[in-house]
C-alpha cells in the first residue's frame, strides 16, 4: 500500500551536514500495523514527516497505492492518509471548540453536507468513547487521554485508509496508555485501517504491531515481523534495544536475549 | 454578565490599579456619548459668543471657567473627549487591520513574503510617530481630523505588524498548525481561523494600551495646530490657544490638558491590568 | 540521634486557587534511612513533584497551606527559613531534574557552572574548582572533562548532560539526592546508563536517594523500597520485591497490569469500572 524507496534527506544545521535518512527502502501492506522504532536522532520523525509531506525528501519517491506523494499533493491524497501526533498538549488549538477542531476535516474535505457536521461530529466523538458534551468545551479543560482521543476523531474525521502515529501515547499515563491503545486496536478493525506507528517503546510494539523496523541514525538496522525480531534478533542495536527496556516481571527479563 | 464572574475578571480585579483606570474610561465614554445631554452649555460648542462672559475663572456656573470668548470650558472639555475618542477609535480601526493582516502574513506565507513585508515594516518603524504623521499632514493640502487620523495611522499600523509576527512565528511550531497543514487546510483559513485567535489577548491589551498613545499624538498633533479645526472643541488646541496666556488665565489650558492625562492615564492602567490578566508581554 | 535520614509524617498541602481549594497532599508519610534507596512512584496529579519542593522548601507563596512534619537529620524542614535552607540545599541535599540541558543555564559553560555549585556559600578558586569538577567527572568515565567543562550545555548530548548533571549534584556528598524523573528525557539505552550511574556514586558516599517517577520499570531496576502514590495518598508500601511479586492495593495492581510486556501478544484490558483507589486503604507490606 505504501512503498518507500530509497529516500534519502540531509539537513544543515549551523553548517553541519546531518544526514537524518540514507536510503530507506521499507513497504507497508494494508491492513499492517508497522512499528518503526529508534531512538532519538534515529531518523524516524523524519520519515513520518516526508511521507505526510511536511517535508520534501532529497532522494527516493514515496508511493500511495502506487501513486507517487509530493510535499503539494492533492486534497484527495490527504484525505486518505491521517496524522495522530505525539504531544496531546499542543496537539488541539487552545482557542478553538472540540468541535471546531473536529468540524474542520469534515468542512474542508466535504465530508458530509453543511447541516449534517454537528451529527458527524458526535458520531465521531462516540468512536472515540467521548460523550457529545465535549464538542462545546475547549482543549485546556481537557485531560492528556482525552486530548489524544480527540486527536484521535479528528484524524478519524477524513475516512483514511493510513494513519500515522508519532509516539500517540508516549506522554500518557501508563492506565491511561493502555486504555488508548486499545481504542486505536479497536478502531483499526472496526474501519478496516493500516498504521505506522512510531515509538521507542519495544514492549507496545512486541504487543500491538505485526511488523517492525528498526532504525538507527537514519539507517535501517532490522526490519521483519515482530515475533521474529523479538525472537531472533539479529542486529546487535536491535539486541542492546531489547535488553535495555525496563520490565516489571521476571518473566519478560527471562526473554530478553 | 458572564465575564464579570470569570477567571479572567478576578485575576484583573486583584490590581487595584486597574479597577481604577477601567471605572476612568468607562467614565469618560460615557460622558463622552451622551455629552449632550449632560453639559450645561453643549451650545458653546459650536459657533457662539458671550463677550460678557469672557474669561471668567471656575466658578459654580462654569465648573472650569470661560475662555476668550466666553465659552464654557467644562462644556468643551467633555465634547472634546468625543473627537479625541473617535480619533483612537478611527485610527486603530484603519491600523490595526492592516497591521495584522501584515504581521500573519509576513510571520506566515514563505520566506519572500516575510522579507518584503518586514523590511517595509522596519522602515515605518524607524521613524518616530509624531514626525511621521507630520510629514505625511504635509503632503496633504490642508489641516483637518480626518488627515490627522490617516496620518496616525500611518504610524501605527507598523507596530501591530511587529506584534502578530513575532506571535505567529512562535504559534505556526505548534502541533495544530502541523494538524492543520496535513489536513489540507488554505494558508487563509490557518492564518486567520488557527493562529489569529492565539494573538487575540495580546491583540486586544495592545489596542487598549494604544487608544491612550494615539490620543496622546493626537493631541500633540493638534496642539501644533494641525487636527480639527475651530470652532470644534479639541483638547489639543485648547492647550495650545491657553499656553499663551499662562499664568494669569491658567484655567484656559490645565482643565484640558489635565483632561488628556487622565483619559491616557485611564487607558493606560487597563491596559496594564489587561497584560496582567492574560500573562502576555506587548 | 534517629536512624532515619528523612522523616515525612502527616504532610499535608493544598493550594488555594479561584476555582476552590486543591487538595494535593493528604497526609502522608515516608521515610528514608541514610543510603536508602527509595522511589515514590505515581502517575501525573499523583502529587509526588510537590513532595521534592516541599522537602527542599520551594513552596512559600501567598496561597500555599501546608502542614505536618518533614524532619531531615532531626531537624524540623517544613517552616525553615530561606536562608537556612540556601545553607542545605546543594550540600546536604541536592536535586537533579528531568531535562538535563533545561536544568542547566544555557549561557554559561559547564566549568562555570561547576563553579557555583563548587562555592556552595564557601570560596574556592576557580582552578581548584575545575580540577575538582575535572576529577569528579573522570570518576563517571567521562574520559575527556576538559572538553566538556569548556562546552556549552547546548553542545552536549543529552545522556551527556545528565551524566554532568548527577555529578554536580553529587560533588558536595549530600547526605539525601532527590532525583524527579531523571532518565525520562533520555533514550532508553542512555537512560540505564544514568541510572547505573547514580547507583554507583550514591554507594561510595552512602548519600540516601529518593527517586520520583511515574515508570514502574526504572522503579524496580533501581530502588529498594517503594511508596506508591495516588492523588495525594500514599496507598502502598513495601521493599522492590514484595510490590512487584505481591502488589498489595488494587491501583498498584492495575499500575502493573496496564503496562504493555515484553512477553505478552495484546495490550491488557483495562477495567472501566475502577474503584475510587484514593478511599481503599493503604496496604503496608510487612518489614
Amino acid at each position: 500500500m505504501i512503498k518507500i524507496r530509497d529516500i534519502s534527506k540531509q539537513f544543515t544545521i549551523k553548517n553541519n551536514i546531518v544526514k537524518a535518512l540514507s536510503n530507506i527502502n521499507l513497504e507497508i501492506l494494508e491492513r499492517d500495523c508497522f512499528a518503526i522504532v529508534g531512538e532519538s536522532g534515529s531518523g524516524k520523525t523524519t520519515l513520518a514527516n516526508i511521507i505526510l509531506g511536511i517535508y520534501q525528501q532529497d532522494e527516493g519517491e514515496v508511493l500511495f497505492e502506487n501513486k507517487i506523494l509530493i510535499k503539494n499533493r492533492s486534497l484527495q491524497l490527504r484525505k486518505l492518509i491521517q496524522f495522530v501526533q505525539q504531544n496531546p498538549m499542543s496537539t488541539l488549538n487552545p482557542k478553538k471548540t472540540i468541535y471546531s477542531t473536529i468540524a474542520l476535516p469534515l468542512k474542508i474535505h466535504k465530508i458530509v453536507e453543511n447541516n449534517k457536521y454537528k451529527e458527524k461530529v458526535e458520531e465521531l466523538l462516540s468512536f472515540v468513547g467521548l460523550e457529545s458534551n465535549f464538542m462545546d468545551r475547549y482543549p485546556d479543560t481537557l485531560s492528556g487521554g482525552q486530548k489524544q482521543r480527540v486527536a484521535i476523531a479528528r484524524a478519524l474525521a477524513t475516512e483514511p485508509k493510513v494513519i500515522i502515529l508519532d509516539e500517540p501515547t508516549s506522554a500518557l499515563d501508563v492506565i491511561v496508555q493502555s486504555k488508548v491503545l486499545n481504542l486505536l486496536l479497536d478502531i483499526k478493525k472496526k474501519f478496516d485501517l493500516t498504521y505506522i506507528f512510531i515509538t521507542h517503546d519495544l514492549s507496545v510494539v512486541k504487543n500491538i504491531a505485526n511488523k517492525v523496523v528498526v532504525m538507527n541514525k537514519g539507517k535501517i538496522e532490522e526490519t521483519g515481523e515482530t515475533i521474529e525480531i523479538f525472537q531472533n534478533p539479529k542486529s546487535e542495536y536491535t539486541k542492546t534495544l531489547i535488553r535495555a527496556i525496563p520490565t516489571v516481571t521476571d518473566e519478560e527479563d527471562a526473554t530478553k536475549p | 454578565m458572564n465575564f464579570f464572574k470569570s477567571k479572567y475578571f478576578y485575576k484583573f480585579s486583584r490590581n487595584p490599579l486597574s479597577v481604577v483606570g477601567l471605572v476612568i474610561v468607562t467614565t469618560i465614554v460615557i460622558l463622552a456619548i451622551f455629552a449632550p445631554f449632560i453639559t450645561p452649555f453643549p451650545e458653546h460648542v459650536g459657533p457662539f459668543t458671550d463677550f460678557a462672559n469672557k474669561s471668567k475663572p471656575p466658578s459654580s456656573t462654569y465648573i472650569f471657567g470661560t475662555d476668550k470668548i466666553g465659552r464654557d470650558i467644562f462644556t468643551r472639555v467633555i465634547f472634546g473627549y468625543r473627537i479625541s475618542l473617535t480619533l483612537g477609535i478611527v485610527v486603530l480601526a484603519i491600523a490595526v487591520p492592516i497591521g495584522v493582516t501584515m504581521g500573519l502574513c509576513a510571520g506566515y506565507v514563505g520566506k519572500k513574503t516575510e522579507m518584503i513585508l518586514m523590511r517595509i515594516t522596519d522602515v515605518f518603524l524607524a521613524i518616530p510617530a509624531l514626525v511621521l504623521a507630520l510629514s505625511i499632514i504635509g503632503l496633504l493640502d490642508r489641516p483637518n481630523l480626518f488627515y490627522t487620523m490617516i496620518a496616525v495611522s500611518m504610524a501605527w499600523w507598523p507596530w501591530y505588524t511587529r506584534l502578530i509576527y513575532n506571535i505567529t512565528r512562535s504559534v505556526k511550531t505548534e502541533g495544530y498548525i502541523a494538524a492543520a497543514e496535513i489536513m489540507g487546510a488554505s494558508k487563509m483559513h490557518i492564518m486567520f481561523r488557527e493562529i489569529l485567535p492565539n494573538c487575540l489577548p495580546s491583540l486586544l491589551t495592545k489596542i487598549t494600551l494604544d487608544l491612550g498613545f494615539v490620543i496622546l499624538v493626537g493631541s500633540s498633533l493638534s496642539f501644533l495646530g494641525l487636527g480639527a479645526q475651530p470652532p470644534t472643541p479639541d483638547l489639543g488646541t485648547m492647550v495650545a490657544k491657553g499656553a499663551s496666556v499662562l499664568p494669569d488665565t491658567w484655567w484656559f489650558s490645565l482643565f484640558p490638558g489635565f483632561a488628556i492625562l487622565i483619559v491616557v492615564l485611564g487607558f493606560n492602567l487597563v491596559g496594564d491590568g489587561l497584560k496582567d490578566m492574560f500573562d502576555v508581554d506587548v | 540521634m534517629s536512624n532515619k535520614l528523612l522523616s515525612i509524617k502527616n504532610l499535608e498541602l493544598s493550594f488555594k486557587m479561584y476555582e476552590g481549594t486543591l487538595n494535593v497532599l493528604k497526609k502522608i508519610n515516608l521515610e528514608l534511612e541514610k543510603g536508602e534507596k527509595v522511589a515514590l512512584v505515581g502517575e501525573s496529579g499523583s502529587g509526588k513533584s510537590v513532595t521534592t519542593k516541599l522537602i527542599l522548601g520551594l513552596l512559600n507563596q501567598k496561597n500555599v497551606f501546608k502542614n505536618g512534619n518533614i524532619i531531615f537529620k532531626d531537624r524540623e524542614l517544613i517552616n525553615l527559613s530561606q536562608r537556612e535552607f540556601k545553607k542545605i540545599r546543594g550540600n546536604n541535599i541536592s536535586i537533579i531534574f528531568q531535562d538535563p540541558i533545561a536544568a542547566l543555564n544555557p549561557v554559561f559553560k559547564i566549568k562555570e557552572q561547576f563553579f557555583e555549585v563548587n562555592c556552595n556559600g564557601g570560596k574556592i578558586s576557580k582552578k581548584d574548582s575545575f580540577d575538582k569538577a575535572c576529577e569528579a567527572l573522570l570518576k563517571v568515565s567521562i574520559r575527556d572533562p576538559e572538553r566538556v567543562m569548556e562546552s556549552y550545555p547546548f553542545q552536549l548530548s543529552g545522556g551527556m548532560a545528565q551524566r554532568v548533571v548527577i555529578t554536580m549534584a553529587m560533588i558536595n556528598n549530600p547526605d539525601l539526592l532527590l532525583a524527579d524523573e531523571p532518565s525520562t528525557a533520555l533514550d532508553v539505552t542512555v537512560q540505564n546508563q544514568a541510572l547505573d550511574l547514580m547507583d554507583d556514586l550514591t554507594k561510595v558516599t552512602n548519600t540516601a536517594v529518593l527517586l520520583i517517577t511515574h515508570n514502574m520499570g526504572v522503579v524496580r531496576r533501581f530502588a529498594e523500597k517503594v511508596y506508591v502514590i495516588y492523588r495525594g495518598v500514599i496507598v502502598e508500601e513495601g521493599t522492590k520485591s514484595q510490590v512487584f511479586k505481591n502488589p498489595g492495593h488494587p491501583y498498584t495492581e492495575a499500575l502493573l497490569q496496564s503496562i504493555p510486556k515484553l512477553n505478552g501478544t495484546s495490550i491488557p484490558i483495562h477495567n472501566d469500572n475502577a474503584p475510587n483507589y484514593a478511599e481503599i486503604p493503604k496496604f503496608t507490606h510487612p518489614k
